[in-house]
């Protein structure tokens, strides 16, 4: 998967399912300042992951996801990761 | 003892999901009853329930709101926003002033079931997101009412049965009572699923008359057999009156009395005995006598033990004599329309009540066809009667022998 299907796919469930709005959508973004994302939508953004991108995240990793440019990165890098059964 | 009084109330309904539709529905003695057919592969024998449809909530909700409510918490978000708005008392009121809330609801099947398979399934408990940890609860209806409306004073969830929200409302108006509020959403929730009333199907208890659902539910009737599910969301504002009065609210009727007794009799079996005492109780904290209820609104669910238990209690409170001379107050169950909605009865059943008052009617028993021996010197109607009504008694019997009555008065 590309990065800018990342970003797409990204910002597609963002704006459908968390209902953002897409001018907030930019890469310094801050998920929790400016995105008003909490501890608990940070789960559901874990199934949504899941759903998506067929990863499953650690919370402690998620954690360290500040920014939108941060999660495209952080999605980017686990794809790239050889999956555990590979 | 301050009085309390209802200044707003809220209904979703199989009979109807505003109050105009509702009361419409109630005079025309309409069913609300359908067939869910999937319950067949399900090991159902009832295939019977109340339709009630799922509201909307995504213009009204963002998603964080909506994540968080249960089935039986969005219609209980209908019926409330129904009550609060005619009570006026709207976001900055709530936010400014300590309103309580208390809500009758005793399962939260499917959000259970739905947990419990999601993480199985997924073998992670991680990818059941954050809202099934509330959704799950009983108290989810009483603690997201109280989110989404700002409602920050007591907070109180009663779980008993089938009177659990006779319960939430005789406990709201305590509260009232004593000085501890001014106000309180008081309601009953119910969840409708396939899951909701399995176990009840398998106690043999609902009624298996698939093919005729509109006359399925038959309270009092003789060819009842067993009652039929049914749900949604009630919810009433309860006031202190000179409160109210002060704030030129509009009352719609005064909770008068309320009384409690339970069963002594095996688990599952109701009992004329406790039937008869909490009605004397509930009359007794009203101050009034038995002559002067001008209606009942029964609990009589159609099952087949349940209905003659109330009908011999009815009969001794009301006494052969008034009876004969035609004093005999009018009674209906309205679960001949709605079928039996369960943790949500005790407070629709106060909201029908008072629509009752409001417009001056009686609601049939519609599907009497043959009265019961134990019932037949009560006056049960069987069709709409339009006359004033001023004092209401309404019964509430959970499954568990956990009793509950209201009376609620015109004012």
């Amino acid at each position: 998967m590309t990065r800018q299907e990342i970003i797409e796919k990204t910002n597609a469930f963002l704006v459908d399912e968390y209902e953002k709005d897409p001018a907030l959508l930019t890469p310094d973004a801050r998920f929790r300042e400016d995105l008003d994302l909490n501890s608990l939508d940070y789960m559901d953004l874990m199934v949504t992951i899941k759903r998506v991108f067929d990863i499953m995240p650690a919370p402690a990793e998620m954690n360290l996801v500040v920014t939108l440019g941060d999660f495209y990165d952080f999605i980017e890098r686990k794809l790239s990761e050889p999956k555990a059964n590979e | 003892m301050k009085r309390v009084v209802v200044t707003g109330m809220g209904i979703w309904s199989c009979i109807g999901q505003d109050l105009q539709t509702v009361t419409e529905n109630l005079k025309q003695g309409r069913s609300g009853i359908g067939v869910r057919p999937e319950r067949k592969e399900l090991g159902y024998h009832s295939l019977l329930s109340g339709i009630v449809p799922r509201p909307d909530l995504k213009p009204l909700l963002d998603r964080r709101l909506r994540n968080m409510l249960s089935e039986e918490a969005e219609y209980a978000y209908m019926a409330t926003r129904e009550a609060l708005n005619i009570a006026q008392l709207d976001e900055n009121y709530c936010l400014q002033n300590a309103v309580g809330v208390v809500f009758g609801n005793d399962t939260s099947n499917q959000s259970v079931l739905a947990s419990y398979l999601g993480a199985v399934g997924a073998q992670n408990t991680f990818m059941l997101g954050s809202g099934m940890a509330f959704q799950a609860l009983t108290s989810n209806v009483a603690m997201t009412m109280a989110n989404v409306f700002h409602l920050r004073g007591a907070n109180f969830t009663t779980a008993s049965a089938c009177a659990s929200s006779a319960q939430a409302i005789a406990l709201a108006t305590m509260l009232i009572q004593m000085g501890q509020q001014s106000i309180v959403l008081a309601g009953g929730a119910q969840e409708t699923n396939d899951k909701s009333m399995i176990a009840f199907d398998g106690v043999n208890t609902l009624s298996k008359r698939n093919d005729d659902p509109l006359h399925a539910s038959r309270p009092f009737c003789k060819e009842r057999d067993g009652l039929v599910p049914s749900g949604g969301a009630s919810a009433l504002v309860l006031e202190e009156y000179e409160h109210a009065v002060a704030r030129g609210a509009n009352i719609l009727a005064e909770v008068v009395g309320y009384g409690f007794s339970q069963n002594s009799t095996p688990l599952g079996q109701p009992s004329a005995e406790a039937e008869y005492e909490v009605m004397q109780r509930a009359l007794k904290n009203a101050n009034l006598l038995p002559s002067n209820i001008d209606y009942v609104n029964a609990h009589a669910t159609s099952t087949i033990a349940g209905d003659i238990e109330e009908a011999k209690a009815l009969t001794r409170l009301f006494g052969k004599s008034q009876i004969i001379n035609h004093k005999s107050p009018m009674i209906s169950s309205t679960k001949s329309m709605t079928g039996h909605e369960n943790w949500m009865a005790g407070a629709s059943e106060a909201v029908y009540s008072i629509l009752m008052m409001q417009n001056n009617f009686v609601a049939p028993n519609i599907n009497l066809e043959n009265v019961i021996d134990e019932a037949k010197d009560l006056n049960i109607v069987r069709d709409s009667i339009y006359t004033p009504i001023n004092t209401v008694l309404s019964n509430s019997f959970g499954f568990g022998g956990t009793n509950c009555t209201l009376i609620l008065k015109r004012i």
